[in-house]
């Protein structure tokens, strides 16, 4: 030390009295209060999500010759002037409160790295910095924790970390700031420069309580909640998939920061003061137009950081950050000039009552909610200034840098930080996103506010989002799946193969039929003479209404050899039905057999009975027919079923049947030696590639029968001892078999509908496994992903098979970048020539496709929504008509229905979004039980244990099956008045308390802490007007009377009195089990004991 | 908020397959434009009236030159 510092600090200690009384807090204060709502929210925040840490952290390094003696003095002088750096909380009649302690925790710990090699030290500070600013606090001990890490003899890093009950990242600048003027004016033995602390935090927080009490308090709840009236939330590009969505368990954030181009914020700055308006609004501005771009939203919400600090009040501190909701409009398509004062005034407005407290507001607009944050709050962009410049005398230099607890408050919040360097610094969710996506949203950011400001006349939608060379990668790139091929017919290839590999089996059934190719062949053109006989002409239609069996396959061959299409109809359909497709394809002949006839109606048509007619088949020539087939001839027609209307008849040409089985055989690798099994209805498109695939590849096809596709033995037996070895079927049957069962199984494609992730992991072990989609309209599986490996969540589908586009675009036909939801298009040779008979629906889904490069080429609009994955793949998102959103975020019914369907007593789930109170969305589940009928609170813990809280319904109706509409579609209708039905009765016969838990729960906790007479075990406690806070005094009383700790989290999942009560006696059961394993090892350690040594070891 | 239905075109591609595109937009690549502007609808109304033969003009072309011949000692049904 040198003699100068040595003699300052002999001045100081004079005056180190001196100090502390001047610069203490203010006498008189209040010691203890309730925690403010900044606090409290911060503190339940902690409480709910054990692990999660609400810290700031600064990380001060300081440079030079410090006296760490004075340090310590300054920092107990800092301590001592802030009630709320010594505050400890407690609870008390379920109440968190807080306690101002004598002394805060101003003995700082040291750690010296000087015997660290030199090489190391900075790594290992970092490591520190990371690991204090993360670490959890103890919410019943000191809040505030300090470490001094000495890295060399003229360097120091103060760690000063401390949890947000009791510090923002403003007030611990101050903090910081105040620290450095105290030892500055220690060492030099002067008078600090710092005003005399006026109020203590405590004293904020008990004003605030009794502002809340207040009438503008009050009108201020009102403004909120008209502000908010039926507002849905803020949709966010996440890059995760929603099964993965699960933010009330984890918070789990990173940090990122990034250059800014200098001149955007110069830019901004411009524009800003040229429109009067503050800079961030303009930044604001660009942030919603890029969201709606993203999402489409008309009406989101950004979050607005404000502190609550009372004006004047700068140098107080404490926890006074909070997030407002400000609820933009972007209605109409505004042009950017015209967005800016709409931001403007949103903004204002908020501010103006941003006293309000954001609990109060969360409980103000969604009493029913049990999750204050997520539907409002998701996502931010804030100015931010540099770190200040600190002063802590000669012969120091300090800098500051702010340390980040891995938590994110938002799912995204984005902040400017104009200092020296001009940089973004990114808090966002790394749960939902990956550090790729928040860059990729920078950069579009940056595009379009840069385009914005350039020409501010632009419309939102026209601004850019995406460079030019990402929409090549999605356009073109990644649709670069040209391999040589040539339209085609189905009958020219097949021929083809069969003069090729005439001898090798083509089609066998499970009735002893068996047809090799030069068989089937000759068989196809009898049958085809047969019709030519009986007068058909080009593209007539043909219905095939057959029982299942080789013989199939030789009348869809005949039909295409004699220039017909044919129609399949499954014998399974209703006759109005079977009715109504005849006469909508206008068929000139109906294949049919004798055990069917009698079913075919009256009509123009002509009737064809196989058996019957089988001589007179027989005895036609066997020579191929001249017909007219050309690549666009008609190969088919199937029935789908759309959303809108009755059942459409799909046009398929022969083209794309050749060239969906040229990329298929170059995709699956197929082969003269596989064995393909046909067990999907002939109506349903897998069967093109079971019979086709299978057929132009020289490959065997086994038609499996009609009881077999009923029957999981038969099916297994078929798959297993014809040895097949390439099938494409839907998860719900393979669902139910064992992959072990099928070695000869080398390959298998899944589609039609969506799969779990560890349906994928169990059967991609040991085979090819492809995740397979496409509508009828594109011809089977046009979108192919490959899956190996371990799966959690599901698949993504893929990219287009050879020769195949797809496009996700946007509703003005645009093509989307990465990550953001869009509706699937698919081009290329699959796209069906249209709907039989309905030009103008035609006209309205294959539309023109000016990516492809072919001129005059059509595309297929799938009505199924889709999103880019960085790598390429495509995720399917459900039907465009299936998806609803709840509190705020876009979610797949399918994936609850799934949730639901693994409960064991579950056979059929449909989920329907319904309007509820407040015109927000909610979910009504329709289950068909498998057996007995299974517990609304079971059903919800079902989804409990998968998804997040907004995805359980909320209500669920148990139905003898699910009703259906003429067409064979669900009758949403008739669910939603079943359960009214349902409810109706519920009012009047509430399950009451069964077991002592139950009652004792009811009785003694849920009916006092609601204010209810009554209550019935599955009843939702925030339906029945519980709230978030109630919460802990609900758990605290389970704590006290049953000697049971239940995490808030649990809590969540089932929020009933069935739910609680099952929660103490799985607790207490498990406490007993707990004892009888101690028993049990003692007993076990006794018999040990007395036998023989070695004894115990003897089996080998 | 009033929604202004934006004007569509009929379209139609060297096939004479048909189908609607914006009116304010530029047409792609190998089709043209038929009739003038009108709502969606009108337009969609309009392509059911006309497009009653929805086989590709190629493929009707093709089969006028090769149909009859295929088709030798076919009866009409």
């Amino acid at each position: 030390m040198t003699e100068s510092i040595s003699r300052v600090r002999r001045l100081a200690e004079a005056r180190r009295g001196d100090v502390l009384r001047r610069f203490a807090e203010a006498a008189g204060q209040p010691t203890r209060s309730a925690l403010s709502h900044e606090q409290e929210q911060v503190w339940l925040l902690q409480m709910s999500q054990p692990g999660t840490t609400y810290n700031v952290g600064a990380a001060l390094h300081l440079r030079g010759p410090l006296d760490e003696e004075l340090l310590e003095l300054a920092l107990s002088t800092v301590f001592a002037r802030h009630d709320v750096l010594r505050v400890v909380v407690r609870v008390e009649d379920e109440q968190p409160f807080q306690v101002v302690r004598e002394s805060g925790a101003s003995a700082f710990r040291t750690r010296d790295l000087g015997e660290l090699p030199e090489a190391e030290r900075e790594a290992e500070l970092v490591r520190l910095c990371d690991a204090e600013a993360r670490a959890p606090f103890d919410l019943q001990g000191a809040l505030v924790r300090v470490l001094l890490v000495k890295t060399s003899p003229q360097e120091r890093t103060l760690l000063l970390v401390a949890n947000e009950i009791v510090l923002d990242r403003q007030s611990l600048v101050v903090v910081v700031r105040e620290l450095g003027e105290l030892y500055r004016a220690l060492v030099a033995g002067e008078e600090p420069s710092l005003p005399e602390p006026s109020h203590g935090y405590l004293e904020y927080a008990a004003w605030q309580h009794r502002w809340c009490e207040s009438d503008a308090a009050r009108s201020m709840i009102d403004h909120w909640r008209e502000a908010l009236h039926g507002f849905e939330g803020t949709e966010l590009p996440f890059e995760r998939t929603y099964s993965l969505y699960n933010r009330w368990l984890t918070s789990e954030g990173r940090v990122l920061a990034r250059p800014w181009p200098p001149a955007l914020a110069a830019g901004a700055e411009r524009y800003a003061t040229a429109a009067g308006v503050d800079p961030l609004v303009v930044l604001q501005a660009a942030h919603a137009a890029l969201l709606h771009r993203h999402s489409g939203q008309d009406d989101l919400a950004l979050a607005l950081d404000v502190d609550a600090r009372p004006a004047g009040e700068v140098g107080l501190v404490g926890n006074f950050q909070s997030f407002l909701p400000v609820r933009l409009d972007l209605r109409g398509d505004p042009t950017f000039g015209e967005l800016v004062p709409r931001v403007r005034d949103a903004v204002a407005t908020a501010r103006r009552h941003s006293r309000l407290p954001y609990p109060l507001i969360a409980a103000a607009v969604a009493p029913e909610d049990g999750n204050d944050r997520l539907p409002l709050l998701m996502t931010s962009v804030g100015l931010r200034e540099p770190a200040p410049r600190l002063d802590f005398g000669d012969g120091v230099s300090a800098s500051l840098e702010l340390v980040h607890d891995a938590t994110a408050r938002l799912d995204l919040a984005i902040d400017v930080e104009v200092g020296t360097d001009v940089r973004t610094v990114v808090e966002y969710s790394s749960v939902l996103f990956g550090e790729e996506s928040v860059e990729r949203l920078l950069d579009r950011l940056a595009l379009l506010l840069g385009a914005a400001l350039e020409d501010p006349s632009r419309r939102v939608s026209a601004l850019p989002i995406a460079t030019a060379a990402e929409l090549r990668l999605v356009v073109d790139e990644w649709n670069d799946t040209a391999l040589p091929d040539e339209p085609a017919t189905i009958v020219d290839r097949f021929d083809a193969v069969a003069a090729r590999v005439p001898d090798r089996v083509a089609v066998v059934d499970e009735l002893g039929g068996e047809l090799t190719y030069d068989a089937l062949r000759r068989e196809a053109n009898r049958f085809a003479q047969h019709l030519f006989a009986l007068g058909v002409r080009p593209e007539d239609r043909c219905a095939v209404f057959v029982e299942r069996s080789a013989g199939t396959v030789v009348t869809l061959l005949g039909v295409l050899k004699a220039g017909c299409a044919y129609v399949p109809v499954d014998p399974d359909v209703p006759d109005a039905r079977l009715e109504a497709m005849l006469a909508d394809c206008a068929a000139a002949v109906v294949v049919t057999d004798s055990s069917l006839a009698a079913r075919v109606p009256a009509g123009p048509w002509r009737v064809v009975v196989l058996d019957r007619d089988r001589g007179e088949i027989d005895a036609r020539p066997d020579a191929a027919p001249v017909a007219a087939v050309a690549p666009a001839s008609l190969a088919y027609v199937m029935y789908t079923s759309g959303s809108t209307g009755g059942p459409k008849g799909v046009l398929v040409e022969h083209r794309s049947v050749c060239a969906f089985v040229r990329g298929a055989q170059e995709l699956y690798e197929l082969t003269e030696d596989d064995r393909f099994a046909q067990v999907s209805s002939l109506a349903f498109d897998v069967s093109t590639f079971d019979v086709f695939a299978s057929l132009l590849t020289g490959a065997s096809v086994c038609v499996a029968t009609a009881e077999t596709r009923r029957s999981l033995d038969r099916l297994r037996s078929l798959l297993r001892d014809r040895e097949i070895s390439v099938y494409m079927g839907t998860p719900g049957v393979l669902e139910l078999l064992e992959p072990g069962d099928f070695p000869a199984l080398r390959l298998l494609a899944v589609g039609g509908e969506a799969f779990s992730g560890a349906f994928a992991t169990r059967w991609a072990h040991g085979r090819r496994f492809l995740n397979s989609y496409g509508p009828t309209e594109t011809t089977v599986g046009v979108v192919v992903k490959e899956c190996t490996g371990t799966w959690e969540a599901s698949p993504p589908i893929g990219r287009a098979t050879p020769n195949h586009r797809a496009y996700v675009l946007d509703e003005h036909l645009r093509p989307v970048p990465i990550g953001v939801t869009g509706e699937l298009y698919v081009g290329g040779p699959g796209v069906a020539r249209g709907y039989l008979g309905r030009s103008g629906l035609t006209a309205s889904a294959f539309v023109p496709d000016p990516f492809s490069g072919a001129p005059g080429a059509r595309m297929y609009r799938t009505g199924d929504l889709a999103r880019w994955l960085p790598t390429g793949d495509l995720v399917f998102l459900g039907r465009r008509d299936r998806q609803v959103k709840v509190g705020g975020v876009r979610i797949e019914l399918a994936e609850i229905e799934d949730a639901l369907r693994k409960h064991p007593q579950v056979q059929q789930a449909l989920v329907v979004p319904t309007e509820g109170s407040g015109g927000l969305t909610k979910l009504v589940a329709a289950i068909v039980a498998a057996g007995q009928a299974p517990s609304v609170s079971s059903l919800r813990a079902a989804v409990a244990s998968w998804l997040p809280p907004n995805m359980i319904p909320s209500e669920f109706v148990v139905l003898e099956q699910l009703p259906l509409t003429d067409s064979g579609k669900v009758d949403v209708a008739a669910i939603l008045a079943a359960r009214d039905a349902n409810a109706g009765q519920a009012a009047r016969a509430v399950v009451s308390a069964r077991t002592e838990t139950e009652r004792r729960v009811a009785d003694e906790i849920l009916k006092p802490v609601l204010e209810l007479e009554e209550i019935g075990v599955d009843e939702n406690f925030f339906e029945l007007g519980g709230h978030s806070l109630q919460v802990l005094s609900v758990l605290a009383r389970v704590r006290s009377i049953f000697g049971v700790e239940i995490r808030v989290a649990q809590f969540f999942q089932v929020p009933t009195l069935a739910g609680i009560a099952a929660a103490i006696d799985a607790s207490h059961a498990e406490a007993v089990t707990k004892a009888d394993r101690e028993l049990l090892l003692d007993a076990l350690r006794e018999v040990e004991a007395g036998m023989p040594a070695g004894a115990a070891s003897s089996e080998p | 908020m009033e929604t202004v239905e934006e004007p569509y075109v009929v379209v139609r591609n060297h096939e004479e397959q048909y189908s609607v595109w914006w009116a304010d937009r530029e047409v792609p690549a190998g089709w043209e434009v038929v009739g003038s502007p009108g709502t969606k609808d009108q337009c969609l109304d309009y392509i059911e009236e006309v497009w009653t033969d929805m086989r590709p003009l190629s493929l009707r072309r093709w089969l006028e030159e090769n149909g009859a011949a295929g088709a030798s000692g076919v009866q009409t049904a």
